[in-house]
């Protein structure tokens, strides 16, 4: 601040400075008021600024208060004050939604941003049955508003910072200081030094960002959009990051068992949540291995299943033309395909497309005799299981795998397909988010699992 | 002991099947199998205890790290080889016993050596892994395989089939005496805890085997004995069994599971040992390449900044593999085996000569 | 620009590992619609010395429409010197390749029992792809017939001589089962003989009626079991839980639906007296059918009237084996079980068992007269 102070000619100087390196926007204002002794000046950019409140806060009391004196400590006294540390920073603020106000030989920077997207959103990513139906909004500080607002302890810290070279968005770290694991906090922030996009616009691009492995097939960060998952996050000791202007938020770090959960686990009864949970598990399994082990058992081992399958299987394959590999390659395809359309799709149109895709094709397919009916319960098994993972970016990443064990299985069998499991198994334990181990089972409890991290 | 220690040990137990011990001991049914059996269960136990106790005085440390340490560079460098050699070979006895059966049993059709390098291919890729990486493995691994084994276990031990007039009439030899290679097959069951040369590196805290611990081991390990001796011969035939090459293997296929979505237990089996195989090469291997790396290690080998001397090794390890497969019929095979855990048995003297040098010139 | 190695090595090796694995294929696959199932094997004996087997595969053709048509069956026959070299001229006779793997029945023909039975069921016991928990069975009056019977209650997709073993479809406790491992075993086993159910075909092909048993003992004549003994060994075996009993005593006659039972021996050798074994049973059951009232009272009477009705019948039955020396209930290997082993065990046995008398002690106990009395 000492910087600016006391020296008229250096106050002048700042404002011309900023005004000439905005100046050919249309929406700068220089405003200076005027009345009897007192006398200030205003600079902005008037779409960002909160006209509303710059009235109220700062013009009204002008004309109102007796002198100079009284205007300065009114304005001083201001929750919006902002500290001033550079020019450069001055101007970054302004774009942003500041308002610079010079009096008494000082400049005062007043945040009055105003912010189009601080309504909060229904959650759309990750429906649950109980809990709060609302997710986030797009703006950061109504957000950290609305997580502070469910965890009220003093421990929770928030830190922000800037990223991305051009956008300079606000990107916070929130994290509670008791629990959380102090090696992961430091190695998410010297990532983040470390990196330097040109421009971040949602959270799920940090995930890559902030990998060491830039041809990754699992996240490992998480994103969540619901505030109980982030609030139930903080207290388990990870760290959150938001991003100004994104609704979701990314947690870190992230295992693989996170992924499977739901927030509805938490929510239900004993019983129903691990009956919830072994379906899921189940689903993943079996949307896994049920291509895999349909070319498995009808084209290398036939002999593994039970008699009257294998003359079934064999019996709706009369007349299929290609390998099983190619048949089932082909309706994969198709289903994921179906999948992708019905996300890019308008919500109007995503049923038709469902429909003819998936009852016509299927039909069509068989009646045709290019699949099996067999076949087409399989894939439909397949999508189905595919849907019970609870967060997106996992079961995008199953997709992927499917293929993989899909090929192991039709150039080995089930042995392919087992060593494609156990393969799939190391890929996923020699992963770490952050410095935790990603793959893991977990028999004892978190804390004693997570501090014993040599073992 | 920290829970990672017990699934070293129950990979080895569970293994022993494609290890050939089963045919072993067979084979030495009517001279004096149970008595070896008795014998290798207490000599075993015995060994586990001293050397887990050996390995919780210095923990963090492995072998290598000791041997470094404590004792002149020429006899660190030929313990550590001659380590690691034997490492190798119990991992790849495993590895040709099971392409073998693979062969025999689960795809026929395919040529034996890309089934084995199929294998080597995901070994590779598992031996190269962080040793705490090989842990999780295993252990998702053996948890996922224990129901099904505690199910093929439970299905054998009440099949009407298995006769026990069958297992008693063995039980009638026991007056024969021990012959050396039924306790060096047998005594294979309770080795796996030796695999802490090297993933002892990994249990940092201090800790101690107890009693209870032992005990353990003790039960579960005496189940596997007694498991995988009678049951073949309950199921199979005492005199019948002689002339089975894959006595466990027969085995499965008597057992029949006719409320499952796969009837014949073969193949229920054929998978989990094709898991459990897989680990026990991997835990083998991996400390072969760990205990290789520790002596040797190219500095000038490098290639964009990364040393290519593990590579060097698994391009070695590939070469024994496939060159044993190809050249080993099934009977060499078994001979090997039995010579291999003969020496193997007379190897651990020596090991516990050493771990008593380390002790004495640590003074803890 | 630098690429580490590290960085490449993953892809580069998941590539090569792709690739490597793409040029084995071909090797074993094999789509499930270019295999035809052998459903079951025959062999029977010809007259011809220079082949003298001849080896029947019942082969299921599969269908578009289960339901609707159902499982058709086609037969291949050959003749030939060996079964394997029979099994190679098969494959040229079909389009697909003939897949073992759910052969779950091998029917012996009645002739063939005189041919050592080692060398005829030698390759199913060495082939891997033969379930070693497959049914062996004896067929009457040949093979053949038995496989080529269709019974008019053969389902769609189920083979009716699956079901007849199978415990889950018919229970009936004059059905034995004998898998391929138990007939090896007993085969190779000193102290316990084999014994296989007969399946015979009625001459219209519409029927398989397998009631009776055959005992082949080692270096002996077979031995025909009629149906009664052939129900008293499943009794003795432990094989079953629910049979029956008829007991006949002057004009009422009763029949007695035994739901438990339980056997169990002893031999007991003492230098001084004449070696025995002691047999105990134990039934439980019900009556089901009586020509007269039943009186509530008199179920000890009942109980007691069984016991003596069967321990006629088992006796009859078991010094039948022992004059014909054949041990199907593992006599031989009990005593190698409860004495120590030495040089001459099998020898003793052989030399005690025809002097071997029997203790035979029954316990039928009749709980209830039905739902009326």
């Amino acid at each position: 601040m000492s910087l600016i102070k006391n020296n008229k000619g250096n106050i002048r100087k700042t404002l011309d400075w900023l005004s000439e390196e905005i100046k050919p926007s249309f929406d700068l204002v220089y405003k200076p008021l005027h009345i009897d002794d007192k006398h200030a000046e205003l600079l902005y950019i008037k779409t960002v600024v909160d006209g509303a409140q710059l009235q109220q806060l700062v013009i009204k009391p002008f004309f109102e208060l007796g002198n100079d004196r009284h205007v300065e400590a009114y304005l001083n006294s201001l929750p919006n004050l902002q500290d001033i540390e550079a020019k450069e920073q001055i101007l970054l603020e302004l774009t942003k939604g500041s308002v610079i106000v010079a009096i008494r030989n000082q400049l005062l920077l007043l945040d009055l941003k105003r912010v189009k997207s601080d309504s909060v959103l229904e959650t759309m990513i990750e429906p649950t049955i109980q809990g709060p139906q609302l997710s986030l909004s797009e703006d950061i500080a109504t957000n950290i508003n609305l997580i502070r607002q469910r965890y009220h302890k003093p421990s929770l810290k928030v830190e922000t910072m800037d990223i991305g070279e051009k956008t300079h968005l606000t990107l916070a770290i929130l994290y509670d200081e008791e629990v959380v694991l102090n090696e992961v906090l430091d190695s998410i922030k010297n990532k983040l030094k470390s990196i330097k996009p040109q421009t971040v616009q949602s959270t799920m691009e940090l995930n890559r960002l902030l990998n060491d492995k830039k041809r990754s097939l699992m996240p490992i960060m998480m994103m969540t959009e619901r505030t109980d998952r982030v609030v139930y996050n903080l207290a388990g000791g990870k760290v959150i990051l938001l991003l100004d202007g994104s609704h979701t938020t990314v947690l870190a770090p992230a295992v693989f068992f996170d992924f499977m959960s739901s927030m509805d686990d938490k929510y239900g009864s004993y019983w129903i949540t691990k009956f919830l949970k072994l379906l899921r598990y189940f689903g993943l399994f079996a949307c896994l291995i049920l291509p895999g082990l349909y070319v498995a058992a009808t084209s290398y081992n036939p002999e593994v299943f039970r008699v009257e399958l294998a003359l079934s299987v064999a019996g709706s394959r009369i007349g299929v033309p290609y390998p099983s590999f190619i048949e089932v390659l082909f309706l994969l395809v198709f289903m994921e395909l179906l999948t992708e359309a019905s996300i890019r799709l308008p919500k109007a149109v995503t049923g038709t497309a469902t429909t003819v895709g998936g009852l016509i094709l299927g039909q069509a397919a068989t009646e045709a005799a290019l699949a099996s009916n067999i076949m087409i319960i399989i894939v439909g098994a397949v999508a189905i299981s595919t849907f019970v993972i609870p967060i997106n970016e996992m079961s995008f990443a199953i997709r992927v795998v499917r293929f993989i064990l899909l090929a192991f299985s039709s150039f080995a069998g089930l042995a392919g397909l087992l060593f494609g499991l156990i393969g799939l198994l190391m890929y996923l334990a020699q992963l770490d988010s952050f410095g935790e181990p990603y793959f893991k089972i977990y028999l004892q409890s978190k804390r004693t699992e997570t501090e014993r991290t040599s073992t | 002991m920290n829970r990672y220690f017990f699934y070293l040990v129950f990979v080895n137990m569970v293994a022993n099947v494609v290890a050939s011990v089963p045919k072993i001991l067979i084979s030495h049914r009517t001279e004096g199998a149970i008595v070896s059996m008795i014998i290798s269960f207490f000599l075993g136990l015995v060994f586990c205890y001293l050397c887990t106790r050996f390995f919780n005085l210095f923990p963090g440390k492995g072998l290598p790290d000791l041997t470094k340490k404590y004792l002149p560079r020429w006899l660190s460098f030929t313990m550590i080889f001659v380590t690691s050699f034997t490492w190798y070979i119990a991992g790849l006895i495993t590895l040709v016993t099971f392409s073998f059966l693979l062969k025999r049993f689960l795809t026929p059709d395919m040529p034996l050596t890309w089934i084995t390098a199929t294998f080597l291919a995901f070994l590779s890729y598992g031996i190269l892994m962080k040793s705490k990486s090989v842990l999780f493995t295993i252990e998702t691994v053996l948890l996922f395989c224990l129901p099904f084994i505690f199910v093929i276990t439970l299905k054998a031990y009440t099949a009407p089939e298995l006769k026990l007039d069958f297992i008693k009439e063995s039980l009638m030899y026991i007056n024969h005496y021990p012959s050396f290679p039924a306790v060096a097959a047998s005594i294979y069951l309770l080795l796996g805890g030796f695999n802490l040369v090297i993933f002892n590196r990994l249990f940092k805290r201090e800790q101690r085997i107890n009693w209870k611990n032992m005990l353990f081991i003790g039960f579960i390990g005496g189940g596997t004995f007694v498991t995988t001796f009678f049951i073949p011969i309950g199921m199979l035939g005492f005199d019948a069994v002689e002339h089975v090459v894959y006595p466990w293997i027969t085995t499965s296929d008597t057992l029949r599971l006719e409320f499952f979505i796969v009837e014949r237990v073969l193949y229920i089996f054929l998978l989990l040992y094709l898991a459990i195989s897989f680990l026990s090469v991997l835990i083998h291997w991996h400390v072969t390449l760990e205990l290789l790396k520790s002596i040797l290690w190219f500095k000038k080998m490098t290639l964009y900044k990364h040393n290519l001397t593990p590579y060097l090794f698994i391009v070695l390890f590939w070469l024994g593999g496939l060159k044993s497969v190809t050249n080993l019929t099934e009977y060499q095979l078994i001979q090997f085996s039995s010579y291999f855990l003969n020496y193997l048995l007379c190897s651990f003297a020596v090991m516990f000569g050493l771990f008593w040098m380390i002790k004495r010139r640590a003074k803890v | 620009m630098k690429i580490s190695v590290h960085r490449l090595g993953r892809p580069f090796t998941a590539t090569v590992l792709a690739l490597s694995l793409m040029i084995q294929s071909g090797c074993g696959f094999k789509d499930i619609d270019k295999r035809i199932f052998v459903l079951s094997v025959g062999i029977d004996h010809t007259d011809n010395e220079e082949k003298p087997y001849k080896i029947i595969l019942k082969l299921a053709v599969p269908s578009g429409s289960l339901k609707q048509s159902g499982t058709e069956y086609t037969y291949l026959t050959k003749e030939s010197e060996s079964i394997a070299s029979a099994i190679r001229l098969l494959k040229t006779q079909v389009d697909k390749e003939i897949d073992f793997g759910h052969a779950k029945v091998i029917v012996l023909g009645k002739e063939i029992l005189h041919h050592d039975l080692t060398e005829v069921l030698d390759i199913f016991v060495r082939r891997r792809d033969i379930q070693r928990i497959s049914w062996v069975a004896v067929g009457k009056p040949n093979a053949e017939s038995v496989l080529k019977a269709e019974p008019s209650s053969e389902m769609a997709g189920s083979h009716a001589l699956f079901n007849l073993f199978d415990q889950n479809g018919v229970e009936s406790s004059y059905i034995v089962t004998t898998f391929l491992f138990d007939l090896r075993r007993r085969m190779l086993e000193t102290g316990i003989d084999p014994i296989l159910p007969v399946l015979s075909a009625s001459k219209d092909k519409k029927k398989i009626i397998v009631n009776s048993s055959i005992l082949l003992a080692k270096n002996k004549d077979p031995l025909k079991l009629n149906p009664k003994e052939t129900k008293i060994y499943n009794l003795l075996a432990n094989n079953v839980q629910r049979t029956d009993l008829t007991v006949k005593r002057d004009d009422l006659q009763y029949t007695v639906s035994i739901d438990t039972a339980k056997t169990s021996f002893k031999i007991i050798t003492n230098p001084k007296q004449k070696p025995v074994i002691k047999m105990d049973i134990s039934m439980e059951g019900i009556i089901e059918e009586s020509n007269q009232g039943m009186n509530i009272n008199a179920l000890k009477t009942f109980s007691k009237q069984a016991s003596e009705e069967a321990n006629k019948d088992i006796t009859a039955l078991l010094s039948k084996l022992q004059e014909n020396e054949v041990d199907p209930l593992g006599f031989g290997v009990r005593y190698k079980a409860t004495r120590l082993h030495s040089k001459d065990t099998d020898k003793e046995w052989l030399r005690l068992y025809p002097n071997m008398s029997f203790d035979v002690n029954v316990k039928v106990s009749i709980m209830s007269t039905g739902i009326i009395e």
